[in-house]
């Protein structure tokens, strides 16, 4: 056993020798031990080589879910913007002490006796001049939450309703108040009790109200609206209790409705614009420089491997309307088609870059122009293999849109194909004849 | 001669438990070359792989005619005088410094064999290193794209494991005082080499993608060896061997662009003595000599030497022991011209060589288990290129019944 026991500790100790030391590879920085040429240069492809199929699409969510909603009139002689909106689920009953009692009791037939609409208005990012004259007007024609705009009331599959007058149809003046910014960010139109009682009373369907400003050249930024109701309780008469719907149905309606020509690369507005087209990648590429062996542009095969990089550029100009143009930064989105027969309904794929491209409004400013690239290497790379990382097929039409969408009443507009400024891939390759043996 | 019989039997145990235990270990690694990592690896095919074998590294040998018996790829008379089953592994940790101070480390695995007497003759089996090399290049680079600056880093990695598996048979004649034996095998592993650029993230944009190659090329090819040893007197071992390959074919992978590549291997000649001084101090010397011309210019190096020479020599001493344990001593030196050159200069290498060894497990005059651990302290040269390095060979041999 002894002897078993030296042969093991020498065992032993001859790995520990070995595990000891890390593995530091001799390297040099010499150039001249690489043995393989390799060169990088860049190519840019106009949009015409290298895409196909453009088209642009309206209609993707609706200006119900916009974040920023606008109050809007003649806004650089163009725009006006109006909610649209009604309250619904009222109260079935309210909790009420009678006299005498130390528990409530639910009191069904409680009665309206007045109330309030709460405005709260952004003071930081107004354009206009104040006061601004604010105007709530009931709406009489029925309308639909999701499609209503600034000419229909109905715009849904098998029902498309105009109002009587663009806008809301006739309206009602309920009640109307001045605002002035720099006396604070709140607004109150009373309301008085018949009203409301009628509101409760309604089926919500055939109910509307809509904000609109009478001062033109204005456009000011709604930041929240609160519907507070004053009711009185039968069982006990000398209790009012302040009691609000539990939801409500918002859409905007505005005029003008964007329409973009040939030439616009469109991304955004409510309901939003897609940009698509279908990427058709030429098999070889010129390039310059070193690598043409004295010619002044070489063709060279455009393979995955081969690109390092890969970028589309975009130019941004103005948008027309320049009263539809974003009012604040927004997120651009570029997504893969799934399914280019199913266009404009098809499915998308994963976001080419996962945070988007956010572009300044001022890029879409009268006068405003700006260029900028999004990366799309890896989704290059696996078109131009067919097949991405996990094997699954890779389609080869994208969609530009907006992060989310809608994400803004403005349209983002980019110079689009056959126009100065249209778009155009950068790609950067590395070309080398390979590695071999010595 | 060495009666069996005459072994104690308190041996057993472990002499039987420890193979199995190394060979388990041994299983779990395969068989590397790696016996010199360092930038001259850079040349031809890399750095000729030596003697695998810490006795051999610590008497500087070329790797012939050592007293005792042994498990030697290119010596294959050395087998010839086992008288008991074996496995012999070896190990290396070894290191350089650069002349810009730059340091390399690694260790490997280089040697596995099986020893295994049957009859008269006694066959062997063994993986063992041809080649080795692994070096990297690391460039900082400025491009030029549509005019603009563009930093970007090249990276070349250089990856040799060319080995060879035996197998072979020798035995001993002229009343045990003559050994011969011949080995035969294949050429196996591979040399790869990969290249990347890498675009400076600052000055292109995010989304860059490095631009990647890779060549990786299948080694093949039968190599030979057959030699002898004649123990003159009971003081003195002379030994010789010689090493024939065919052309080693590097065949491409199916990803790899190419045809495949022979490589001429020159005829390899090994020469060497062993004499007993005095009782316990022993004189090894051995010279190894073979032309490489072929093989360079297979390989398009016009400046490699040709022919290849190496020598070494070293002193041993057996008398000290430890706890009733034989540890043998030793220092040698040894200097050899490398087949490839470097940057169009012919490169050397030379090293001062000692080491030790522990005899754990002796039945008699039989070895059970002997470790030998062989260091080398040198220097390699090519042109104005200087190295440093230092190398810990060990090698652990067991034997049972």
């Amino acid at each position: 056993m002894k002897r078993l026991r030296i042969t093991g500790a020498g065992l032993l100790a001859s790995l520990i020798l070995l595990a000891g030391c890390t593995e530091e590879v001799p390297t040099s920085p010499d150039p001249g031990l690489i043995p393989v040429e390799a060169e990088t240069f860049e190519v840019l492809l106009p949009f015409e080589t290298f895409a196909t199929a453009f088209r642009v699409d309206r209609g993707f969510g609706v200006a119900g879910d916009l974040a920023t909603v606008f109050v809007a009139s003649e806004w650089l002689e163009e725009l006006t913007v109006r909610p649209l909106f009604r309250f619904l689920d009222f109260p079935a009953s309210v909790g009420v002490i009678p006299p005498g009692a130390t528990v409530a009791e639910p009191d069904s037939s409680y009665v309206p006796v007045g109330g309030r609409l709460v405005l709260l208005f952004d003071t930081l990012r107004v354009d206009g001049s104040a006061p601004f004259d604010l105007q709530l007007s009931t709406v009489s024609e029925s309308w639909d939450p999701p499609t209503a705009t600034w000419t229909h009331a109905v715009d849904t599959l098998g029902d498309r309703r105009a109002w009587s007058t663009p806008g809301g149809g006739p309206l009602t003046p309920l009640a109307s108040a001045p605002w002035t910014p720099s006396e604070g960010d709140s607004v109150i139109l009373q309301l008085d009790s018949l009203t409301l009682r009628e509101w409760r009373d309604a089926d919500g369907s055939g109910q509307g109200l809509v904000l609109s400003t009478a001062t033109d050249g204005s456009r000011l930024r709604l930041r929240s609206l609160s519907l507070q109701m004053d009711v009185r309780s039968e069982v006990n008469p000398d209790t009012v209790i302040r009691v609000q719907p539990s939801s409500r149905e918002f859409t905007t309606i505005y005029t003008p409705t964007p329409e973009f020509g040939e030439g616009v690369l469109p991304v955004g507005g409510a309901p939003s614009h897609r940009s698509s087209f279908r990427l058709e990648l030429p098999t070889t590429v010129e390039a310059t420089g070193p690598i043409c062996r004295g010619a002044a542009t070489c063709p060279v095969r455009l393979t995955a491997d081969r690109v390092v990089f890969a970028a589309l550029q975009l130019t941004s100009i103005p948008t027309e309307p320049a009263a539809l143009a974003p009012a604040d930064t927004i997120t651009l989105d570029l997504r893969p088609v799934l399914a280019e027969d199913l266009l404009p309904r098809s499915p998308l794929g994963p976001p080419l870059r996962t945070q988007g491209v956010r572009v300044a409004p001022s890029w879409f400013a009268p006068g405003g122009s700006a260029s900028f690239e999004i990366a799309v290497t890896r989704y290059l790379r696996d078109v131009l293999r067919g097949e991405d990382s996990r094997g699954n097929p890779v389609s080869g039409v994208l969609s530009f849109l907006t992060l989310p969408e809608p994400a803004a009443l403005g349209v983002a507009t980019f110079a689009g194909p056959g126009v100065e400024g249209r778009p155009r891939l950068r790609i950067i390759l590395t070309v080398s004849e390979g590695v071999s043996l010595p | 001669m060495i009666r069996i019989a005459a072994f104690p039997t308190r041996a057993a145990p472990g002499a039987l438990l420890a193979p199995l235990v190394l060979a388990a270990t041994a299983f779990l690694v395969s068989p590397v070359p790696g016996a010199a990592q360092s930038l001259l690896s850079a040349s031809g095919l890399g750095i000729p792989v030596e003697a695998p074998d810490g006795r051999s590294r610590m008497l500087g040998s070329v790797g012939v005619a050592l007293s005792g018996s042994a498990l030697l790829p290119n010596d294959p008379a050395s087998a010839g005088w086992s008288i008991l089953p074996g496995i012999v592994v070896s190990g290396q940790a070894g290191g350089e410094t650069f002349q810009d101070g730059g340091t390399a480390y690694q260790s490997r695995f280089p040697f596995l064999g099986i020893v295994y007497p049957y009859g008269r003759q006694v066959y062997s089996l063994s993986f063992s290193g041809t080649f080795s090399q692994e070096w990297d290049v690391e460039v900082d680079r400025v491009l030029e794209l549509a005019g603009e600056p563009v930093g970007a880093v090249d990276r070349f990695e250089g990856r040799g494991g060319v080995s060879a598996a035996r197998f072979g048979v020798a035995r001993r004649l002229a009343e045990d005082r003559v050994s011969v034996g011949a080995n035969i095998g294949s050429h196996l592993g591979s040399v790869e080499r990969r290249f990347s650029r890498e675009l400076n993230l600052d000055d292109v944009g995010t989304e860059v993608e490095p631009f990647e190659l890779e060549g990786i090329w299948r080694s093949a090819g039968l190599t030979a060896a057959a030699g002898a040893h004649w123990d003159v007197t009971p003081l003195v071992r002379l030994g010789g061997s010689v090493t024939w390959s065919e052309d080693l074919r590097l065949d491409p992978t199916a990803d790899t662009e190419g045809e495949v590549q022979r490589v001429p291997m020159p005829l390899e000649l090994r020469g060497g003595l062993f004499a007993t001084l005095t009782p316990g101090l022993g004189l090894a010397a051995s010279i190894y000599r073979a032309d490489w011309s072929e093989t360079a210019e297979a390989l398009g190096d016009t400046e490699a030497p040709g022919m290849v020479w190496q020598w070494g020599t070293g002193l041993e001493w057996a008398g000290t022991t430890v706890l009733g344990r034989q540890i043998p001593l030793a220092a040698g030196y040894r200097s050899r011209d490398l087949p490839f050159s470097f940057l169009g200069s012919a490169a050397r290498e030379s090293a001062f060589t000692g080491g030790i060894g522990i005899h754990l497990a002796d039945a008699e005059t039989t070895p059970m288990a002997r470790l030998h651990v062989g260091f080398e302290v040198g220097t390699r040269t090519a042109g104005d290129l200087e190295e440093d390095f230092w190398r810990t060979t060990f090698t652990l041999r067991l034997s049972g019944r």
